[in-house]
């Protein structure tokens, strides 16, 4: 055991620097990361620093209870375990090179290296955090002792729960490895228990269902008791020793079980999802359709094109997505993200009101995601394919075309059926619902080839992650945001329009009548006089803007912002035909 | 009539020269053996001469088109290149399909090709199955057969018999010596030099960017027969020879025939 840990401790390290290497080499991501955690360090040195000035006027001789134990440690327990389990269940479950790690260390070191890995990544990730957290608490109650328990049970819950998690994880890919159904259905299997899950926590949010006390009552929760020895706060000195035990107990048997489940996992020999061969009807020798295997594959879906070629080009892309549908994963989460804001209207203000932004959310995140799921990272998408088609003489223009085919054959339809039923339902006028509708259509229209503008300008053309499905490219980060920008900001300035022509009006003469020469004079108070001038130029504006007659307004606020698309489109039209025309391989 | 001429090809990155001054003439049903050791540029020149790589200076033609022009070459090239270009999503025969759209072939005639060509290399029978549980062999038969779906006349094969077992590797040397006898010229790369010396109408030998040696294979090893140098092999290595030490290369000799 004790070889196993030390091997597998060098094997987690070195997992842990590849992966460190990977995030460095993402500029974008880099900022994303720092931006994050800005984004919650700042609040929380505020809250740090109102703490700490007023720790002596405030009494934190509570006593711990289940529902604050519950809700500290028990929910996060959950959290984890579940977040865990989905990256191994979907990547982490075997390192590259596995044949060469097991012929060299014994499977339980390389399940160590992989838990020690994960729980160095969870780690890396809340470490400012939770340093942060430590030195405050340890400042402010004068109480060394925290700067050892604090991170202790930081340790301990995270290698215990990610090894539970690496059970589940395991299990799930194992069976996906057994079972075809499994097999074939995994990428929306996962989508309906991340549905499930989270959805679970918001109804429970909303309805009370069950009390976070009941988490609580988890003995892996009374670690709470172990990071807050020695501080004001009344804990069970002997809740903290089981707490520790428990997830000691966690950790050992996670990894024994783990270990069985990665030694038939590695060992097995996966489903082929491919028809069987005895299911096939027809002789080999011919095509399974007069117009071809493609082509029988692709139904029920049609495309309508001229171009064999840009035929060829949408089928394929439509057909890689309907049997590797981790290829739009990296979709999923954003409009997962609407989902939740959907329901948090509908749980807050009533079904009716989050009724209302649907058919704005139809038009915009459906052409948002179709464009993107076929054209927003073309080379990236070919893969080794690269030379085949670049030698095969199609042009960048029937490239562009073939990938627009399956987002305009499903997307149109879908926009309208869509945006025209929720508009209805949600008692729009005719004209609003019409005019949604437009600015869906023409997404449709020009998402393509914004996306591939963006795309061969920024393209990604490895794997992401360092383990995991190495065929699966997906866009590159700052791809994904500059392709999501203008997208989201035309349309839905547009849609706001369609849904409220005056409250644009009234919110635009605001800011330009208003805001910005406030800011002029807070500016000019701070700076120079001159900065001030301005300011009555654009008090001016705004006035204006307020006496704009509604056809103006619509001008302004509906039709500009789906020519500036248009325009977008063509441009990224240009781009991307002239990229892949010119494209290279070093 | 000349399948493939270069003047002066090179490509440099930055400092590093990965090919240089290469200027070569190959008539149409020639069988070329692209030699050189790894690092060599073998593969830089491939993808020069199919489009995929623009020289730094020189110039190439392909049956007469500029290599600037990649839609006057392609429709004369097919190319293998090392990594087998296939979808793991896609069975063998989809994956055909799609390449012979992406050349504008009908469905009759791409079934026809597909079916005759999967014959010959013995994959007919697993071309309705994915990709993804394709041998390393049966990939490399795919790509091969893919290559060739539009009958071009200069076909680029970069180790064409990588993966295949001996009965494979055998049946798509025949097939590369009936492609020659029927006019259509084959750039062959590969390290297997048996191959070359038994079906190369012409041996080029690349080493450090630079072309070494070039001529047909009995002349190579005759005009190299000085000691007890008796095959291709034993040319290959003393043409493309480390000092002892292997510290640095010696200055290779220049035998342009």
């Amino acid at each position: 055991m004790s070889e196993s840990v030390r091997l597998g401790t060098q094997l987690g390290w070195t997992e842990f620097v590849r992966t460190c290497r990977e995030i460095r080499s993402d500029t974008a991501k880099v900022v994303l990361l720092v931006g994050a955690l800005s984004f919650s360090l700042l609040p929380l040195s505020l809250f740090s620093y109102v703490f700490l000035q007023a720790r002596d006027e405030i009494s934190i001789a509570i006593p711990l209870t289940p529902e604050l134990r519950g809700g500290a440690v028990g929910f996060l327990w959950l959290f984890i375990a579940f977040i865990s389990a989905s990256r191994i269940a979907q990547n982490e479950h075997t390192p590259d090179h596995i044949d060469l790690l097991r012929s060299t260390v014994p499977d339980r070191a390389i399940v160590v290296g992989i838990l020690l890995a994960e729980t160095l990544r969870t780690g890396a990730y809340v470490a400012p955090i939770l340093g942060l957290i430590t030195i405050v608490l340890a400042y402010g109650f004068a109480s060394p002792l925290l700067l050892v328990t604090i991170p202790l049970t930081v340790v301990l819950l995270f290698l215990s729960t990610i090894a539970l998690g690496a059970v589940c994880g395991f299990t799930a890919a194992l069976l996906v490895t057994r079972v075809r159904v499994i097999a074939q259905y995994k990428t929306i299997l996962s989508f309906v228990i991340a549905i499930v899950f989270f959805g679970g926590i918001m109804l429970n949010n909303v309805t009370t269902l069950f009390s976070w006390a009941v988490f609580g009552q988890l003995p892996i929760a009374w670690l709470l008791d172990l990071a807050l020895l020695g501080t004001p706060v009344i804990v069970v000195p002997s809740y903290a020793v089981i707490g520790t035990t428990v997830s000691i107990g966690l950790l050992l048997g996670g990894v024994l079980l783990t270990t069985r489940l990665a030694t038939r996992l590695w060992s097995d020999v996966p489903v082929d999802h491919s028809k069987p061969k005895s299911d096939r009807s027809e002789p080999h020798t011919v095509a399974s359709s007069p117009d071809g295997a493609l082509h029988t594959a692709r139904q029920p879906v049609p495309l309508w094109t001229d171009s064999i070629a840009a035929d060829r080009i949408g089928t394929v892309s439509l057909l890689r997505i309907r049997r590797n549908p981790s290829l739009v994963w990296f979709l999923i989460f954003p409009l997962f993200m609407f989902s939740v804001f959907l329901g948090n209207i509908a749980v807050t203000t009533g079904i009716e009101a989050a009724l209302q932004p649907l058919p704005i959310i139809i038009a915009i995140a459906v052409p948002w995601f179709l464009c993107a799921a076929t054209s927003l990272n073309p080379f990236g998408d070919l893969g080794a394919v690269r030379p085949a088609l670049l030698t095969s003489g199609i042009g960048g223009s029937t490239y562009l075309q073939g990938l627009s085919l399956p987002s305009r054959t499903i997307g149109v339809p879908v926009v309208v059926i869509g945006v025209v039923g929720s508009g209805l339902i949600a008692g729009h006028p005719l004209l609003t619902i019409a005019a949604i509708g437009g600015i869906g259509l023409v997404l449709i229209l020009v998402g393509n080839a914004i996306a591939a503008g963006v795309g061969t300008v920024f393209p990604r053309l490895s794997a992401t992650s360092i383990a995991g499905d190495r065929e699966v490219v997906p866009p590159s980060m700052i791809a994904t945001v500059v392709y999501t920008i203008p997208i989201v900001l035309c349309a839905s300035i547009a849609a706001v329009t369609a849904l409220s022509s005056t409250t644009v009006q009234q919110g635009v003469a605001l800011l330009i009548g208003t805001v910005i020469p406030a800011l002029l004079e807070i500016l000019a108070i701070e700076a120079a006089s001159i900065v001030a001038a301005p300011a009555p130029l654009f008090e001016a504006a705004g006035a204006t803007i307020t006496t704009l007659s509604p056809t103006s307004v619509w001008v302004g606020g509906y039709i500009l912002p789906l020519v500036l698309l248009v325009v977008c489109g063509l441009i990224g039209r240009r781009i991307a035909i002239d990229r892949i025309d010119t494209a290279v391989i070093e | 009539m000349i399948a493939i001429e270069t003047n002066g090809l090179t490509k440099q990155y930055g400092e590093s020269v990965a090919l240089s001054d290469l200027s070569v003439t190959i008539p149409t049903g020639t069988v070329y053996g692209f030699l050189g050791p790894n690092g060599a540029g073998k593969t830089t020149t491939m993808r020069i001469l199919a489009t995929l790589l623009k020289p730094t200076h020189g110039t190439a033609h392909i049956m007469g088109a500029s290599i600037e022009n990649r839609s006057a070459v392609a429709k004369h090239i097919g190319y293998l290149p090392e990594t087998p270009p296939l979808y793991d999503e896609l069975t063998g025969r989809e994956q055909l399909e799609y390449i012979a759209g992406l050349r504008e072939i009908p469905i009759e005639k791409a079934t026809e090709r597909i079916d005759r060509l999967a014959t010959a290399l013995s994959l007919i029978d697993d071309l309705d199955d994915r990709i993804s549980s394709y041998s390393k062999g049966m990939k490399q038969k795919a790509a091969f057969i893919q290559a060739q779906l539009h009958d071009p006349a200069v076909l680029f094969l970069d180790e064409p018999t990588s993966g295949l077992d001996p009965r494979a590797a055998r049946t798509m040397r025949t097939m590369i010596d009936d492609l020659a006898a029927s006019g259509k010229t084959v750039f062959l790369s590969t390290h297997i030099l048996p191959v070359v010396e038994e079906h190369a109408d012409v041996v080029g030998v690349l080493n450090e960017g630079r072309l070494v040696a070039e001529g047909e294979p009995m002349a190579l090893v005759q005009s190299a027969e000085s000691g007890d140098k008796q095959s291709l092999e034993d040319v290959f290595l003393s043409i493309t020879r480390e000092p002892p030490g292997g510290m640095e290369r010696a200055a290779p000799e220049p035998q342009h025939e």
